[in-house]
C-alpha cells in the first residue's frame, strides 16, 4: 500500500518539466554566446499562473517578481548575517516580492513536519548537527534539481554561468547520482594545523613525510608537550587525515573505491598503510593523554594552549576558536605527510570540500527565487562578505576577500597549492549508517583497542553490509 | 438509582477516555502500523513493507548491544538509587540518637534532604554538561583530580569503551536518589511511631529494626519505586545524548548506546523512521515485560496497621 497525495506528486512533476525547460534554456543561451536571449525563451513559469516577468538578462531564472520568498538557514558558527545581507540585494531587485527568513539550529526536527505536509522554505542552509538527512531526502524525490541555477550566467563573471566559477568538484560534491540536489557554499580545507611561532621558536620543521613526523614528534615529546590531539567525541576528525594520507598515497581511485561501496575498499594497501602510520602515534604514546574523551573544543582549547603540537580540523577552526587563541600563536594548516616513498598524488594535494549545503526543496512555492537568492550569494560582492564575516572560503573561485587572518591565509595558499589534486571523499553524506560506525571503529584504533588490521576489516564489513542492504538507495561517482 | 449512578460514571469517565484514546493509545496503535512502513520521515509517501524492520532488527547489533544495556541499568539501577535512597531515608529519619528514645533522623536531617534532592532540580541536560566537565579526562578535571591527588593517574572517563557506561550509571544514580530518599522519607513518616518505639524499648537492633519494620511497612512503595527505577533505566535518552560521544552517538563505539537514543539516531540522523518506530515498538514491549516481572517477583503480603 502507497499513501501518495495527488498534490505532491503534480507539483513535483510540474517542477520537474519546469526544471527541464529552463536548464533548456540556459543551455541555449550557453550556445547563443553566453547571452540570455528574450525572443526564444519558452516561459517555464507560465503554467503556475502566476504573473511572470519575461527572462533576461537581469532574471535568468525568471523569478516570479511578486512571489514571496521564505528562508530557513541554519545559524551556527557562520551566522546568518551574509544571507540577511544578499536577501537585502533580492529585495532591490525584486522589491515586492516579501521575504521572510528564519535563522536556527536543529533544522531537522523544525523541518520535518513541513516537508510531510508540503510546506516547505524555498531556500534551506541544510547544516549543522541535527539537520535534515541529505541521502533521504533525495531518495524521497524532495529535492529541487539545481541545474538550472548552475547553468545560469553568474552575477559578475563576464557571461560565465555559475557552474564555471565554482571550485572545480563543488557541483559533484551536492550531487546524487549525477544530478546536482545541493550546492555548498562555503568550502573548507581539512588538514594538519600546527602553530608556525611555536615551531619557529623550536626550530621544528613541517615534516613531510610520515618518518619526518615521528621523528618531529619524539623530539615534541622530549619538551614535555603532546605531539598530537584530536577531538575525540568526534572520532570522525581524526579518521580525515587517515583517508587524506590514503588518498595521497594511493590515488583517486581509494576514494573512488570506498565511496562506490567497492569489495575491499577498506583493507587496500594505501589504506592500510595510512591506518599503520597514525597507529604509529598510538603505539608511541604520542596523543595527549584523555584525547578520545575529549569533546572538540576540549581538545581545540587544548591544542591552542599549548599542551598538543597537532591538531586535524577543517578550516573554520580559526573562527571557532576565536579569542581563544593566544596572540600570535600564528595557527596554520598543512596537508597530510607522505606515508609511503611512492606516494600517487603530489605532496600538496589536500582534502577540499564544500560545507553549508544549500537545498531547494522540490515542494517550494517559489522554488526559482531561492535558486536566485542562491545565485546573488554567489556573486563576488556577497561571497567576500561572507569571508570577511566567517574567515571562511565561499565555493566561488575567483574573489578577494579583505580582511585575512593567518589561518585564512595558509587554507588559501595550500588550497592554491593543491590546484587540480585537491580531492574529496562522499561516502560519509552518501551513507549516514556507514560513516557513523567507521568514525566509532577508529576510535576504537586511535585508543588502541584495535589494531590496523582489525580496523580495516571491520570498516568493510560495515561497508558491505551497506552494500547489501536493499533499503538504502545507492550512489556511484567515476 | 443504579441508573444514575451509572449516568454518573458515564459522564464523569467519558471525556479522559476520550483524551486518553485520541492521544494515548492512537498513537500507539499508529506506531505500530509505522513500524511495518519504509517511511523515511521527510515525505508523506510510506510503503508496507510487513515486518522487514523486525527481521532487521533482530539482526542488528546495535539493537542488541542497546537492549543490553538497559536491562543491565534495569538491574544496577533500582540497586544502587533505591538501595541509597532507602538507606539515606533511614538515616535521615529514624537512625538519630541511638540512646534515646525518641524516633528521629541523625544531626542536621533537615539540611541533607535538601542536599539530596537538589540534583532532581537541575536539568538534565545541564547534569550531563555540569558531569562532563567531572569527568574531564585529563588531570585538570574534578574527579580526575581528586585521583591524582591520591597518586592514581587520569582516568579516560568518558572516552574509553570500559569506564564510559559506567560512568554515565554513576551520574544517573546521582541524580534519582534524591528523589527515592524524598518518597521513602514520606513513606516512612506515615508509619505509627509508636512501633519504633516499641521495638527500641525491647532492644531491638538497628539492622533488625530495618528489616523488621521499615522494610515490611513500606514495601508499596519501594515496589512502585521499582517498578519506576526500572522504566527510568530503560529511557536514559537525555543523558546518553548529552554525556556519549558527539551529538549522542551513543559512543566511544556504542559502548553507551541505548534505545532511545539508537531510537532517535536511526530515525533523525539516518532517517529511518519505520525502523525506528520498530525499534520503539520493541522498546514498549520490553518495559511491559519487565514491569510485569518486576510487580510479580515482588509480591509480598501486605502489613495493614
Amino acid at each position: 500500500m502507497t499513501i501518495r497525495p495527488s498534490r505532491g506528486l503534480d507539483r513535483r512533476a510540474f517542477l520537474r518539466l519546469s526544471g527541464t525547460t529552463a536548464a533548456a534554456f540556459a543551455a541555449g543561451s550557453l550556445v547563443s554566446c553566453g547571452q540570455a536571449n528574450d525572443a526564444d525563451t519558452p516561459s517555464g513559469s507560465g503554467s503556475t499562473g502566476a504573473p511572470s516577468t519575461e527572462p533576461d538578462a537581469d532574471n535568468p531564472l525568471n523569478v516570479s517578481a511578486d512571489e514571496p520568498l521564505e528562508t530557513v538557514i541554519f545559524k551556527g558558527g557562520y551566522g546568518d548575517q551574509y544571507v540577511i545581507d544578499a536577501q537585502a540585494i533580492y529585495t532591490e531587485r525584486f522589491p515586492n516580492a516579501e521575504i521572510k527568513h528564519q535563522g536556527g539550529q536543529e533544522l531537522g526536527k523544525q523541518l520535518q513536519p513541513r516537508f510531510i505536509s508540503g510546506d516547505v522554505p524555498d531556500l534551506i542552509d541544510n547544516s549543522g548537527a541535527g539537520n535534515l538527512p541529505m541521502a533521504a531526502l533525495v531518495a524521497d524525490g524532495q529535492l529541487m534539481d539545481l541545474t538550472p541555477l548552475l547553468d545560469a550566467p553568474a552575477i559578475g563573471a563576464d557571461g560565465k554561468t555559475v557552474r564555471e566559477t565554482l571550485i572545480p568538484g563543488v557541483v559533484d560534491l551536492g550531487s546524487f547520482g549525477g544530478t546536482p540536489h545541493a550546492l555548498y557554499y562555503a568550502f573548507v580545507v581539512h588538514g594538519i594545523w600546527h602553530s608556525r611561532s611555536l615551531f619557529e621558536e623550536n626550530g621544528w620543521p613541517e615534516p613531510e613525510t610520515w618518518d619526518d613526523m615521528l621523528d618531529l614528534c619524539a623530539e615534541i615529546k622530549s619538551t614535555g608537550m603532546s605531539p598530537w590531539t584530536y577531538q575525540g567525541k568526534n572520532p570522525g576528525y581524526i579518521l580525515t587525515p587517515i583517508l587524506m594520507a590514503a588518498a595521497k598515497a594511493g590515488g583517486l581511485d581509494v576514494l573512488k573505491n570506498i565511496d562506490n561501496l567497492e569489495a575491499g575498499a577498506w583493507t587496500a594497501p594505501p589504506v592500510m598503510a595510512a591506518a599503520e602510520a597514525f597507529y604509529q602515534l598510538v603505539e608511541r604514546d604520542y596523543i595527549l593523554p584523555g584525547t578520545s574523551g575529549m569533546t572538540h573544543t576540549q581538545a581545540q582549547t587544548y591544542w591552542a594552549t599549548g599542551e598538543a603540537a597537532f591538531i586535524p580540523c577543517g578550516s573554520w577552526l580559526e573562527s571557532e576558536l576565536g579569542d581563544v587563541t593566544p596572540d600570535g600563536f600564528d595557527m596554520v594548516v598543512t596537508t597530510t605527510p607522505a606515508v609511503t616513498s611512492s606516494d600517487a598524488l603530489p605532496g600538496t594535494a589536500i582534502r577540499g570540500m564544500g560545507s553549508e549545503p544549500y537545498i531547494v526543496p522540490s515542494q517550494a512555492k517559489n522554488p526559482m527565487g531561492g535558486m536566485e537568492l542562491l545565485r546573488i550569494m554567489l556573486s563576488p560582492e556577497s561571497a567576500t562578505n561572507f569571508t570577511d564575516q566567517t574567515q571562511t572560503l565561499t565555493s566561488l573561485a575567483d574573489y578577494e576577500p579583505t580582511d585575512v587572518g593567518s589561518g585564512l591565509t595558509s587554507v588559501r595558499e595550500a588550497l592554491a597549492a593543491s590546484g587540480d589534486d585537491t580531492f574529496f571523499w562522499l561516502y560519509n553524506q552518501w551513507y549516514s549508517e556507514l560513516s557513523a560506525s567507521v568514525n566509532e571503529t577508529t576510535s576504537l584504533l586511535m585508543t588502541g583497542e584495535i589494531n590496523p588490521d582489525e580496523w580495516a576489516q571491520q570498516c568493510q564489513s560495515a561497508a558491505d553490509a551497506v552494500k547489501d542492504d536493499d533499503s538504502v538507495t545507492k550512489f556511484q561517482r567515476d | 438509582m443504579r441508573q444514575g449512578r451509572y449516568r454518573f460514571i458515564v459522564g464523569a469517565l467519558a471525556g479522559p477516555i476520550v483524551l486518553y484514546a485520541v492521544l494515548v493509545l492512537w498513537p500507539y496503535l499508529q506506531s505500530f502500523y509505522v513500524s511495518l512502513t519504509d517511511w523515511s520521515g521527510y515525505t508523506s509517501e510510506r510503503r508496507l513493507i510487513g515486518l522487514a524492520n523486525y527481521e532487521r532488527l533482530l539482526k542488528d547489533p546495535v539493537f542488541w548491544i542497546s537492549l543490553r544495556h538497559n536491562l543491565l541499568a534495569a538491574v544496577v539501577l533500582p540497586v544502587f538509587s533505591i538501595g541509597l535512597g532507602l538507606f539515606f531515608a533511614t538515616m535521615l529519619n529514624v537512625a538519630g540518637r541511638a540512646k534515646k528514645a525518641a524516633v528521629q533522623g541523625v544531626r542536621g536531617a533537615s539540611f541533607y534532604r535538601i542536599v539530596y534532592f537538589f540534583p532532581h532540580l537541575l536539568s538534565i541536560a545541564v547534569i550531563g554538561v555540569l558531569w562532563s566537565f567531572v569527568y574531564d579526562p585529563t588531570g585538570n578535571g574534578l574527579l580526575n583530580g581528586f585521583l591524582g591527588l591520591i597518586g592514581i593517574d587520569p582516568v579516560n572517563w568518558l572516552g574509553s569503551t570500559k569506564t564510559a557506561y559506567w560512568a554515565i550509571l554513576a551520574v544517573i544514580v546521582w541524580v534519582s536518589v534524591g528523589f527515592y530518599v524524598l518518597v521513602f522519607t514520606a513513606a516512612i513518616g506515615s508509619i505509627p511511631p509508636d512501633m519504633y518505639e516499641a521495638a527500641m524499648l525491647d532492644g531491638a537492633s538497628r539492622w533488625r529494626i530495618f528489616w523488621r519494620i521499615t522494610v515490611p511497612l513500606i514495601w508499596d512503595t519501594v515496589q512502585v519505586a521499582l517498578v519506576y527505577a526500572g522504566i527510568n533505566a530503560l529511557d536514559m535518552f537525555a543523558i546518553v545524548n548529552v554525556m556519549s560521544a558527539a551529538g549522542g552517538s551513543g559512543g566511544p563505539n556504542n559502548s553507551t548506546q541505548v534505545l532511545g537514543n539508537y531510537i532517535y539516531l536511526t530515525a533523525f540522523e539516518h532517517g529511518r523512521f519505520g525502523y525506528a518506530t520498530a525499534l520503539g515498538v520493541a522498546l514498549f514491549v520490553v518495559t511491559i515485560f519487565l514491569a510485569v516481572i518486576t510487580l510479580r517477583f515482588m509480591r509480598r503480603d501486605r502489613v495493614v496497621y
